[in-house]
């Protein structure tokens, strides 16, 4: 029996369509070479526990590794190449940048889409809030102060 | 490395009845996916290996917040962040808010539902004590019906429910707390402070006479195999002025109560320290809240 389902979705601004089998996390069809070959997204313990998956579905921070990929279709899904290139960074990678807010870049990704839910939403986060924000993102490199300062200054600027 | 899943057939209903349907067809082959944050983890570690997953995510008519006759119904789809914000919920029941302000992190509760919170029925749920202290009934759908099970009826063990395999928890009603003065506290105490499983957590929800206790709910999670009630501890505080020796016993009453196991993340002794501890505060915490 066949089991793939063909799914239709937006990725990154852009409508796209794949078949996958139902057993495939939205991960593994976001980083498959064969698939998007999106490596951005970066997967760390495929529990839903680190947040280095972390992905928006339809403008909300998600753990893609807890998501069956066809569990986005028609839905909006935005990875790290989304929102931004290395020749036009986001606001966001460019305050991550300028605090030095990466060191080994593992959480980066995930932590910049869960600090852009949070602006999208909220133009201008209490330190608090943006913490809260970020609780789902794990850092063992940084200890968060600096991503913090990085998120709370490009809201200044935003 | 991909994960590895155990191949399934994935069937996605478009309504409840559709879903119902399903269950009927494909009985014990299959099994319901909402959120995912419980079951996707349970998938990758092979603790559950349906041939058949019905992916109710996108069921919008279960997902809903409304007042109705005195009551606050809540459909089972619910994700916790919208719990979490719903002015409905902060103003009339905010216990509830509360806890689902603190399940796991920002991206579990935009995926994880209230009824896959429920039907998981871990002893450790975040939202099972407020729904416990607030008196919640559940309604289950099945193909030879509807019926609805009081939350403290729901419960049979850990992991463990009423639920029936055909059967799909689909609204939580809870009443409206309106007698008077009611004052309610909901505290969780884990290994860190954000992003945690509860090591115990506590709901209380306490009528108030000026100073004295007229009556209260006392729920506890991860204290027993399943979310309970310190009953004793109720009965012992019915009609009592809230001084600081008064509340220590009751701490202790409903740590009496508690049946903790020593896991992975605390020992039982642990546990029935902190319970007594976090139920002195969280009453003190209510009886001097206003509502």
């Amino acid at each position: 029996m066949d089991r793939k389902i063909a799914i239709k979705f937006e990725l990154n601004g852009e409508a796209v369509r794949a078949e996958v089998e139902p057993n495939m996390t939205l991960v593994d069809m976001l980083r498959d070479h064969n698939l998007f070959g999106l490596t951005g997204t970066k997967k760390g313990c495929a529990q839903g526990e680190c947040g280095s998956c972390t992905v928006l579905l339809d403008g909300k921070a998600v753990n893609s590794c807890l998501i069956l990929a066809p569990q986005v279709n028609g839905r909006k899904v935005m990875t790290i190449e989304g929102m931004g290139t290395a020749d036009a960074l986001h606001p966001l990678q460019q305050k991550f940048v300028e605090h030095v807010a990466v060191q080994c870049g593992f959480c980066a990704s995930g932590m910049l889409l869960s600090a852009k839910a949070l602006l999208d939403e909220n133009h201008s986060p209490s330190e608090e809030e943006v913490r809260t924000a970020i609780t789902g993102n794990l850092c063992r490199c940084t200890g968060y102060t600096k991503i913090t300062q990085a998120i709370l200054d490009a809201a200044e600027k935003a | 490395m991909r994960t590895v899943i155990k191949p399934f057939e994935l069937v996605v209903p478009a309504t409840v009845d559709q879903a119902l349907s399903l269950l009927d067809k494909h009985k014990e082959r299959a099994m319901i996916v909402a959120g995912g944050t419980d079951v996707v983890v349970q998938l990758v570690e092979k603790t559950l290996a349906p041939e058949i997953v019905i992916d109710i995510s996108s069921i919008k008519a279960l997902d809903y917040i409304t007042e109705k006759d005195g009551a606050i119904t809540i459909g089972a789809l619910t994700t916790h962040t919208s719990l979490e914000r719903s002015p409905l919920v902060k103003q009339k029941i905010p216990l509830l808010a509360d806890a689902a302000r603190d399940v796991g992190s920002a991206q579990i509760r935009n995926r994880g539902t209230i009824g896959g919170n429920l039907v998981t029925a871990s002893p450790a749920a975040d939202t099972a004590p407020p729904l416990l202290a607030l008196a919640a009934k559940l309604k289950l759908l099945g193909a030879g019906g509807e019926r609805v099970v009081p939350i403290e009826e729901f419960f049979t063990g850990a992991r463990k429910s009423v639920i029936k395999r055909n059967e799909i928890l689909t609204e939580i009603q809870i009443p409206i707390p309106a007698n008077g003065r009611i004052g309610t506290r909901w505290l969780k105490v884990g290994r860190r402070n954000a992003f945690t499983i509860s090591l115990v957590n506590t709901a209380v929800l306490m009528s108030l006479d000026r100073d004295k206790c007229r009556s209260v709910r006392i729920a506890l999670g991860a204290v027993a195999s399943t979310p309970m009630r310190a009953r004793k501890a109720e009965e012992f505080l019915k009609g009592r002025k809230l001084d600081e020796a008064t509340l220590k016993e009751a701490g202790a009453i409903a740590s009496s109560e508690t049946s903790p196991i020593t896991d992975i993340r605390a020992s039982a002794e642990y546990r029935r320290e902190v319970s007594a501890a976090i139920v002195r505060r969280a009453l003190q915490e209510a009886g001097t809240s206003r509502s």
